[in-house]
């Protein structure tokens, strides 16, 4: 690491190859596909190499690594939705339950009937934040802490942000999934 | 107490309050039946949602690299000079250098094939160029992140009960990402020769292989196999010994110059 900081790219190039993987995943369960993932993976370490002064160990590499991941994906969410003319901000409609209330498309919901357990469209319905926050704990097992301090919010806020992504994606597929549980 | 609510049905299945709190609703949990099936039922159903991933290709972290290559500045926004290269340190550094070298050189001959033995009382880190050594402090620095992920993991199979409606579909999704880096981390472990971590890492890929392959409700059997399995070897506490050790090793070698020190897991 300390050649890493000092600007080393051959040590510099073990991280990217370290990490690349657990970061697309990670930008392709907030972003849902593979271009915007890419893009993220790539972004990421652009800002992690210019931003390597600001790394001070206070957190694990991989949740710095994860925390400008997941700015960027939030950054993008608020664009793609705002470029779909959904009004929403990196908060969103948090405290809005109506914004699952619309039942999905006929299409939609025979894929998803048919994939069984896949919550692609429920995530939709999720502010930038709610969605980054569950990804992180729920898909990649990231502690409270850990997305606390890559979102840079308090414990108590992270907790917040991940019921009101429970509630809502079980109002959304909860019902679907009541058969298979 | 009255019923938990549906916060603390999901706290208590991420297990993430403080233990005061956890206790008290496990408690509560133990002796309300309604509560218990509602916990049940709630663990099923987060357990449950899955999101499946396209699984990156073996050579995806090299493609990135090539791609970001073109894009990166020619020095890196932290230019500096380390303190080991500064005139008054250098004298004291290059000596320890050299006593450090000629220490692994005859660790080295005396080791001779020690790779091949993993589990080895001795040490078998072989530092023998930089790029090595800064290879090796990456590694640490990931495999220490990589172990709190295992951790969680191997936590929460060992605190489930067995039974004939556990689904693990949550944990083996993790268990399948963890995989692909685990298989990255322990080769890059034994190209640096360091045989405890390979060896730990090699104990945790056959839980994790196990883990994967087992449908996503699997019997009592099935899952007290996986849970036997954590238990027996100690994996769990290994873990979290390797965890912490390496993140505490992580940051000594940080904090004094680069050299790694004496090893010891």
């Amino acid at each position: 690491m300390a050649r890493v900081l000092a600007g080393d790219r051959d040590a510099f190039r073990v991280l990217v190859e370290l990490h690349s993987r657990s970061i697309f995943k990670l930008a392709y369960r907030i972003m849902g596909n593979d271009h915007d993932a890419d893009d993220v993976v790539q972004e990421t370490f652009l800002r992690s190499y210019a931003k390597l002064k600001d790394f001070h160990f206070e957190a694990g590499l991989r949740t710095w690594l994860y925390r400008i991941a997941s700015n960027y994906c939030m950054d993008l969410l608020v664009k793609r939705r705002q470029e779909a003319a959904v009004p929403m901000t990196a908060e969103g409609p948090d405290s809005a339950p109506d914004a699952v209330s619309s039942e999905p498309d006929p299409e939609r919901q025979a894929l998803s009937n048919e994939v069984g357990r896949t919550v692609d469209w429920a995530m939709e319905s999720l502010s930038a934040r709610e969605r980054t926050a569950f990804v992180m704990r729920h898909f990649h097992g990231c502690s409270i802490r850990e997305v606390g301090e890559a979102m840079k919010l308090s414990d108590g806020s992270v907790k917040q942000h991940i019921f009101r992504a429970v509630r809502k994606i079980r109002a959304a597929i909860g019902p679907l999934m009541m058969g298979t549980a | 107490m009255n019923h938990l609510t549906e916060d603390q049905f999901v706290l208590l299945y991420y297990g993430d309050a403080d233990q005061y709190e956890i206790t008290g609703l496990e408690d509560h949990v133990a002796i309300c039946s309604e509560c218990r099936k509602e916990a049940d039922r709630v663990r099923a159903w987060l357990g449950g949602i899955v999101a499946p991933v396209p699984e990156p290709s073996e050579h995806y972290g090299s493609d990135v690299w090539n791609r970001l290559v073109p894009l990166l500045p020619e020095k890196s926004a932290r230019p500096r000079t380390a303190w080991f290269l500064q005139p008054k340190w250098a004298m004291a550094v290059a000596m320890a250098a050299a006593v450090f070298a000629s220490f692994m050189i005859g660790r080295w001959f005396e080791r001779n094939t020690e790779i091949t033995r993993p589990n080895t009382a001795r040490q078998t880190t072989l530092v023998d160029s930089p790029e090595m050594a800064a290879r090796q402090r990456v590694l640490f620095a990931a495999v220490g992140d990589h172990l709190e992920r295992a951790q969680i993991v191997l936590v929460e199979i060992a605190n489930t009960n067995p039974s004939p409606a556990v689904d693990i579909s949550a944990q083996q999704d993790t268990a399948r990402g963890l995989l692909a880096d685990n298989r990255i981390y322990r080769q890059t472990a034994i190209q640096l020769r360091d045989a405890q971590i390979a060896t730990l890492l090699d104990e945790l890929e056959r839980l994790l292989v196990d883990m994967s392959h087992l449908p996503s409700m699997p019997s009592v059997s099935e899952f007290g196999d996986i849970r036997d399995q954590i238990e027996t070897q100690g994996l769990l506490f290994k873990v979290r010994i390797a965890g912490s050790e390496l993140r505490r090793r992580q940051q000594n070698t940080i904090g004094r110059s680069g050299l790694p020190g004496p090893r010891g897991l």
